[in-house]
């Protein structure tokens, strides 16, 4: 009796538990490379710059969709970061997305960050071939200690915005 | 069944349903969605006068921990100020937009935005850089404002 008792325990919070977490994000992380050069643009008043690029094909299936759809896609990303001011912990993005193929997108971004941890930026690019929600998010993962930066290929039902669902 | 067992599979049912409700509270999101006045004074860098400004910023913001533990942060949040020069009588107009959809261990957290200050009189126009700083603890953000004549 005392195990049928636990057992219903463990299946009623799983049971409500899933819910909370129904807003999982589907991954297609993979490592880019990065050049760093010192900087030498005097406005940005930084200590250093980096820019990340990568080329990537994949297939990807619509969020949207209850089938599968998968597609063949390019897609593409250039991340320029730098610092703000010279050990000021306040970092400068700018970001440009790509993707060609059956599923179409592109958009670029600029982000200004003050932070000393590792930090992950998430911007949303709609696809413009689809009339649904379908998103592909380009993550951005920056170490502030190592100055490192990795980049994922993400997808979303849903723009990224506050009321969105996604 | 008898009301002993009957009252321990009750019992049972509610300690479950508290436990998955504390889960559930614990993964869901705090919103924001609230306009709020915003007034201060910055130098135009410029020329040199000082522009005093109101108006409003809206906050649109959603704070959830995020499946790896971590703070998901996404805001939208809009900016619209105009502004009077000191020395020159000018008025100046400004607005912008400040969207971040981030993730991080801890608060506190900065984004900053930068936008233009448009004079439509003689002084020059000049650019300022709203920061939105993020505290946490029920205070979602304080912001403060920067000029630059670049």
């Amino acid at each position: 009796m005392k195990k049928i008792r636990i057992s219903i325990l463990l299946i009623a919070i799983a049971a409500f538990a899933l819910p909370s977490f129904a807003q999982s994000e589907s991954g297609y992380g993979f490592e880019t490379e990065q050049n760093m050069r010192p900087i030498e643009d005097i406005d940005s008043g930084g200590g250093w710059y980096a820019d990340t690029s990568y080329n990537k094909g994949s297939y990807l299936d619509n969020p949207c969709t209850a089938v599968q759809d998968l597609y063949y896609v390019n897609y593409s990303a250039y991340i320029a970061s730098a610092e703000a001011e010279a050990n000021a912990s306040r970092y400068l993005f700018n970001e440009d997305t790509t993707m060609g193929g059956t599923y179409t997108a592109s958009g670029s971004s600029q982000s200004d960050v003050a932070y000393t941890q590792l930090f992950t930026l998430r911007k949303y690019h709609k696809v413009t071939s689809t009339y649904d929600a379908f998103h592909v998010v380009t993550v951005i993962n920056f170490n502030p200690a190592t100055k490192a930066t990795t980049v994922a290929m993400e997808t979303a039902c849903g723009n990224g915005m506050p009321d969105s669902a996604q | 069944m008898n009301s002993r067992s009957q009252s321990r599979i009750v019992r049972t049912f509610v300690l479950s349903a508290a436990a998955a409700l504390l889960v559930t509270v614990s993964a869901s999101a705090q919103m924001v969605n609230q306009t709020r006045p915003y007034s201060g004074s910055t130098v135009n860098p410029c020329n040199g006068e000082t522009v005093s400004f109101s108006g409003t910023i809206h906050f649109h913001e959603k704070t959830q921990v995020s499946n790896d533990g971590r703070i998901h942060f996404v805001a939208n949040n809009h900016f619209n100020v105009s502004g009077y020069g000191q020395s020159t009588g000018s008025g100046y107009n400004m607005g912008g937009n400040m969207h971040t959809n981030s993730k991080f261990p801890s608060y506190p957290i900065a984004f900053r935005q930068r936008s233009r200050f448009i004079s439509n009189g003689y002084a020059p126009s000049f650019h300022a850089t709203f920061a939105f700083h993020v505290n946490g603890n029920g205070i979602q953000t304080s912001v403060t404002t920067s000029s630059d004549c670049k």
